[in-house]
């Protein structure tokens, strides 16, 4: 074997010791357990549904959407949009009575990012109701909602929870 | 010389085996970091989308609309009950759980008692074989039907409680996707038989619900392209909604105010018998007619 070979040998035997001493390395640390994460789910389906179906009258109750939500770190706003049909007029009962924390929403008659996005009513209610009016020429509504950061988040805890959207419509022929 | 090779790449196997360990091994909390780096991905994968999320409309408001609209009972349009066990895969199984809700629908809003129960028994068969047997087994669901099914009132109220346990079940078991795939059928179904009825009577009332349906399409086809499990038949599927809606968005004239507002009068004789073949087509590819 020539020099440089055994030079090569010895540089390998070297890395190969350096690589077996870092996986034991990564073997202590793990010792130490994985870190377990809490899930709290405060989505009440049945609960609040029943409520919505109360509150949607004298309209007739079309459908009820959950809308879920994930909680992170920091504050976030989630867009829902609603397809709206002019052959009706349509009230919307949005309950949040399923979010562990309050919450800010408001109605848009376009995404709440867009320049000219008109404000059509705002809550921080646990139940928001909103009635489509007879000037608006639209074709869908915005349901913006501001979710505040989770406290929680950095201590191994996701809070999650929905929302409910409720849409009724006045003049079905049935 | 090949020794020389095989000590080189000893090494280099060392280098790549130490960098990647060092790479992928954080030092602490090893789990909670794999979980938010799950978390996070999905996050920025809907962040940049950058689009709101979309509430699908009800398939009873869009019969009901319909309805209202002059469209009236065609006898033997509907898909066949018969065929419910004609469909294989799950998607084809959902499509047409679709499809037989609309035309559930368009039966109890005509009238059509026993066709209604028929349909509610093809929507029942293709719920327990697609895992959403829960819609008809927390309550007797379709017996209450069958007994209520000359009392209007009671009907419609049954089949909103039928819409509100499958929203309910989709979310509760994560199965989001699922639900535009059974809207598509529903939606391609009611379109079907508008588009029939107004190249038979030329309704101007049909004409502006149907066009006004168009806005959804787009949608429809992302809620189809977030599917799981996308296959050749599945993107086969998108690419004919997105032809539909390439040629509905082609016409002169046709974009009205807004994003979603179109004036159904640049429509032609011609373009609305186009619309109706490709949807006709579609509609007789996922019912397998």
């Amino acid at each position: 074997m020539s020099v440089k070979g055994i030079g090569v040998t010895v540089l390998s035997l070297v890395l190969i010791f350096n690589f077996s001493f870092g996986q034991k390395k990564r073997g202590k640390s793990d010792d130490s357990g994985p870190v377990e994460i809490t899930m709290k789910d405060a989505c009440t389906y049945k609960e609040t549904t029943e409520k919505i179906k109360v509150e949607i009258a004298p309209f007739k109750l079309e459908k009820i959407t959950p809308a879920k939500i994930h909680y992170k770190a920091y504050t976030q706003v989630k867009e829902i949009a609603i397809p709206i049909y002019h052959t009706t007029k349509y009230k919307f009962v949005i309950n949040v009575e399923g979010m562990p924390t309050g919450v800010e929403m408001k109605i848009t008659d376009k995404p709440h990012k867009v320049s000219g996005a008109k404000v059509l009513s705002t809550s921080k209610d646990k139940t928001f109701k909103y009635e489509t009016t007879p000037d608006f020429d639209g074709s869908r509504i915005y349901l913006s909602i501001k979710i505040p950061g989770d406290p929680e988040y950095n201590n191994h805890v996701r809070n999650r929870g929905c929302v409910l959207i409720g849409a009724g419509f006045e003049d079905i022929d049935f | 010389m090949n020794k020389k090779v095989s000590s080189v790449l000893v090494i280099a196997t060392c280098f790549f085996a130490v960098s990647c360990g060092e790479a992928e091994a954080p030092d602490a909390n090893p789990v909670e970091d794999n979980k938010e780096a799950v978390v996070e991905e999905v996050e920025v994968s809907m962040e940049e989308i950058d689009e709101p999320e979309f509430i699908i409309p009800s398939a009873l408001q869009i019969s009901a609309m319909f309805k209202n609209s002059g469209l009236t009972y065609i006898d033997g349009i509907t898909n066949s009950p018969d065929k419910v066990s004609d469909y294989n895969s799950k998607f084809e199984k959902l499509l047409n759980f679709g499809v037989y809700s609309g035309d559930l629908f368009y039966c109890i809003l005509n009238d059509q008692t026993q066709m209604s129960i028929q349909y509610l028994k093809a929507v029942r068969q293709l719920a327990d074989e697609t895992g959403m047997a829960g819609i008809f087994n927390t309550g007797p669901l379709f017996e209450r039907f069958e007994s209520n099914i000359g009392n209007k009132d009671s009907v419609f109220n049954i089949m909103l409680e039928f819409q509100e346990k499958t929203d309910v079940l989709i979310a509760e078991n994560n199965e989001e996707h699922t639900a535009m795939v059974i809207f598509a059928g529903a939606w391609t179904e009611g379109m079907y038989i508008g588009l029939d009825a107004v190249k038979n009577t030329g309704n101007e009332n049909l004409k502006a619900r149907l066009a006004e349906q168009m806005s959804i399409v787009g949608n429809l086809i992302k809620g189809l392209q977030y599917q799981p499990n996308r296959n050749d038949a599945s993107i086969a599927y998108e690419a004919k909604y997105q032809a539909i809606l390439d040629y509905f968005m082609g016409i002169d004239g046709v974009k009205g105010a807004d994003e979603y507002s179109y004036d159904e009068t640049a429509l032609t004789d011609e373009d609305w018998k186009a619309l109706y073949e490709m949807v006709r087509d579609l509609r007789n590819e996922i019912t397998k007619s």
